[in-house]
């Protein structure tokens, strides 16, 4: 068995910022974002008993009927379905990124965020073992570069010992 | 992001993979895998362990999609299972990839994973996956082995790499509730 072993290890994805909720709480904001990587990635880890949907608000930019659309489908482990724009766990008063689920997680990816070119294109991955299993592609109609997130539930308040990571990822 | 090894079967083959003695410097840990083994079909499924625990202590939820047809499948298992490896009558030299993603693998919690994976023969047969995964053990995570289910080799060239991911601040981000 060959074996190769990086030394010194080479780092990619560099660590913004990390919080763990020590209680529930409405929503958590990421703001003055550095401008100097290619893409953010979101991990989300969810706490037994939470189960709702998810939602993240782009620079306060709260026109959801204009400017948020996304593509989605899912398994619940008997049958699979896509939706675009709606369906299980759409969230009313945010942009919905996916299923929080009990013992679950959700890692979000946005591309190019601080391109002013370009619409923003987010793809997601998130669900439980005990429920379902989600992948959206997510669109915020916008060329501005992505300076906050704001990220919430649509079940209520984000639960305590919840963790939420943002990476930057360097080109 | 940061590598912490790489092992690449060699000729001969070997019957799994393990990473021991895994740090407890990170926050998440990542597994990134190109594997073949030597069962006579065109894909395997594999299965991940954690800390040696093949008890019956896994679970998934899984959507996958043939090319052809869609399904979603979900029961306890006693690994973590992927149809993301190719067989030896897969086309030669295709291997099936796949990324599993572990957040908080020190948490004395349950462990949740998430992985996407993909088996592709040559345009005549593929399967993609996606997966939400969980582990009821409640110890840190010391060690992962990848094993074929139905083959009983990994084959030559079948690579599988750790990484470790910490989190942190960059002193300029902010966060609040």
């Amino acid at each position: 068995m060959a074996q190769t072993v990086y030394d010194p290890p080479v780092s990619t994805y560099i660590p913004l910022q990390t919080i763990t909720l020590g209680s529930s709480a409405s929503s958590v904001t990421f703001a003055s974002i550095p401008q100097t990587y290619r893409d953010l990635v979101l991990v989300v880890t969810v706490p037994t008993g939470h189960n709702s949907g998810s939602g993240v608000v782009i620079n306060s930019d709260t026109d959801y009927s204009s400017n948020y659309s996304r593509v989605a489908m899912a398994g619940d482990g008997s049958s699979g379905s896509s939706f675009v724009n709606s369906g299980g766990g759409n969230p009313t008063a945010n942009h919905d990124l996916g299923a929080l689920r009990p013992n679950g997680q959700l890692i979000a990816q946005f591309m190019d965020y601080s391109a002013t070119d370009k619409h923003k294109t987010i793809l997601t991955r998130a669900g439980g073992a005990a429920n379902d299993v989600w992948a959206v592609a997510s669109r915020w109609a916008d060329n501005s570069a992505v300076t906050t997130l704001v990220f919430s539930t649509d079940g209520g308040n984000l639960p305590a010992a919840m963790v939420l990571s943002l990476y930057g990822i360097a080109s | 992001m940061q590598a912490i090894q790489t092992v690449t079967v060699g000729s001969g083959g070997q019957s799994s993979i393990t990473f021991s003695s895994i740090p407890d410097t990170y926050t998440d840990l990542v597994v990134l895998c190109s594997l073949r083994s030597n069962r006579t079909a065109e894909v395997e499924r594999l299965t991940f362990r954690f800390n040696g625990d093949s008890g019956s202590n896994y679970s998934y939820k899984a959507l996958i999609g043939t090319g052809s047809s869609k399904f979603s499948e979900g029961i306890t298992t006693n690994g973590i299972i992927s149809y993301a490896a190719t067989g030896n009558t897969a086309t030669a030299n295709t291997f099936g990839n796949l990324s599993l993603y572990i957040p908080n693998y020190l948490s004395s919690n349950q462990k949740s994973t998430s992985q996407d994976g993909v088996f592709e023969n040559n345009a005549t047969n593929a399967w993609q996956n996606i997966m939400a995964n969980r582990w009821t053990g409640t110890a840190p995570i010391n060690s992962i082995t990848v094993t074929p289910d139905f083959g009983t080799l990994w084959l030559e060239h079948s690579t599988a790499t750790l990484y470790g991911i910490l989190a942190g601040s960059d002193g300029t981000t902010t966060v609040t509730t």
